[in-house]
């Protein structure tokens, strides 16, 4: 009969040993990253384990087979959390944490949204009622040595989430909530289309180094389109090729500039307001006041 | 607990305050939560608001000096800080009288200061009036 008084012993030196050992950190293979971005208020997070090619001719067709249900990273399944509600590839998500599996074949490949967490790489789930399944397309571009998430485009209602790894990119353009809006009724909009002449304020220009102060006025023009107070800045400050944006309305007569950027709201100025004064019912001047101090940054006129 | 007998009395303002309020989300086309800004009181004055030694928190006395300055503007002010709802509470010059709930409160602070600001410039109550909705309002 083996003793077990030696045994309880040995098993005692190996938990003060433990105890005793330093702690030190442990190098991983596919180490571990979190990254996240916020937008209006919507917090989306990636939690995900990193790969490296380390050599390999191909990342997917050899170190990941095709017709294979895989996580984009490795060891623990790679997690993206929404804090609010999202429309990925306009499909809704619901708030939460997502494992995240794909169904990769040559031809295509299918993003899986599982609502079970602190899965390994190697049991990948079933299919389910509860999961949420993306088509995704599958970009061709350079070689990307270790499997990267990041956020390369940031919007005023959302932001683009990519996956790279060898040469596959995979673009998730995610849509969230958004506490503004640009919609005004027609009567509410009426008193602002026209065209204006704008120049920086005295407060402004003393700021401006002379060989850069602008030697025109600047022209701001409003027209009321698809519901949405639209504008254009161009001359002066703005440069003649000048900018374009929407009017976010924050209260009867103020404003928040939208800069619009390939047809989207890109980012809105909470900072800045853009103040019309409106007599009988028509904007006679604009102002536009920025900041905690608020500053008056510049002003204009209506021309007609 | 309001008497059966002010409540009669107030329910057609109350009515109206509805109705004024559902012209404002329709106008905008998007809801703004709470009622709009009162009609300053005839007659109102700064007699009530506190000064400098009546105040627990010292350091904003120059705002409260600023209300004193303009007491008809400020009660035609909404405070959005929630004390709106209090009994008693009748506009942003109430925040500044009695209990001073302004001294410890940044929107009291903000919103006076700005309409203080905007004042000095020459500006109307009702264009005071958007620039406090427009920086301190409530949408949902």
């Amino acid at each position: 009969m083996t003793p077990v008084f030696p045994r309880a012993l040995l098993g005692v030196a190996a938990i003060l040993m433990g105890v005793a050992a330093p702690a030190r950190g442990q190098l991983l293979a596919s180490e571990r990253a979190t990254l996240s971005q916020t937008v209006d208020g919507t917090t989306v997070s990636v939690e995900y384990s990193r790969p490296l090619m380390r050599g390999r001719a191909a990342a997917f067709g050899d170190v990941v087979a095709w017709d294979h249900r895989w996580t984009p990273g490795a060891n623990w399944a790679t997690v993206f959390e929404f804090d609010k509600p999202v429309e990925i590839n306009g499909t809704s998500v619901p708030q939460g944490r997502w494992s995240v599996w794909v169904d990769l074949s040559p031809e295509k490949w299918v993003v899986i949204l599982d609502p079970r967490e602190h899965i390994f790489h190697t049991r990948p789930p079933e299919d389910g009622d509860d999961q949420i399944r993306l088509a995704v397309p599958v970009i061709e571009g350079p070689r990307v040595e270790v499997l990267t998430f990041s956020f390369p485009m940031v919007r005023a209602d959302g932001m683009d989430l990519l996956l790279q790894w060898d040469r596959s990119n995979v673009l998730l353009a995610i849509e969230i909530e958004s506490t503004f809006t640009t919609v005004l009724e027609p009567d509410a909009a009426a008193p602002f289309p026209g065209i204006y002449d704008i120049t920086l304020s005295a407060e402004r220009l003393a700021r401006v180094p002379p060989e850069h102060r602008p030697d025109s006025i600047a022209v701001m023009t409003i027209e009321y389109r698809d519901g949405s107070l639209m504008g254009r800045l161009t001359g002066g400050w703005w440069g003649e090729e000048g900018w374009d944006f929407v009017l976010v309305p924050r209260s009867a007569t103020v404003f928040n500039i939208g800069f619009v950027m390939e047809g989207t709201v890109a980012e809105v100025w909470y900072d800045e307001f853009v103040e019309f004064v409106v007599e009988e019912g028509r904007a006679v001047g604009v102002e536009s006041r920025i900041g905690d101090e608020d500053e008056l940054d510049w002003k204009g006129t209506r021309r007609h | 607990m309001t008497s059966r007998r002010r409540f009669l009395r107030d329910a057609p303002l109350m009515a109206l305050a509805a109705i004024v309020t559902v012209d404002t989300r329709s106008l905008l086309g998007r809801t703004l939560v709470g009622p709009g800004h009162p009609e300053p009181r005839a007659g109102i004055d700064a007699s009530k608001v506190l000064t400098s030694d009546q105040l627990v928190n010292p350091a904003v006395a120059p705002i409260f000096d600023m209300v004193r300055e303009i007491p008809q503007i400020a009660d035609g002010i909404r405070c959005n800080c929630g004390c709106a709802e209090l009994e008693g509470f009748y506009s942003l010059l109430s925040c500044y009288e009695a209990g001073g709930m302004a001294q410890f409160c940044e929107i009291c602070q903000g919103q006076a200061t700005l309409a203080y600001r905007r004042h000095q410039e020459g500006q109307t109550l009702d264009r005071i009036r958007n620039a406090i909705d427009a920086r301190f309002g409530s949408a949902g």
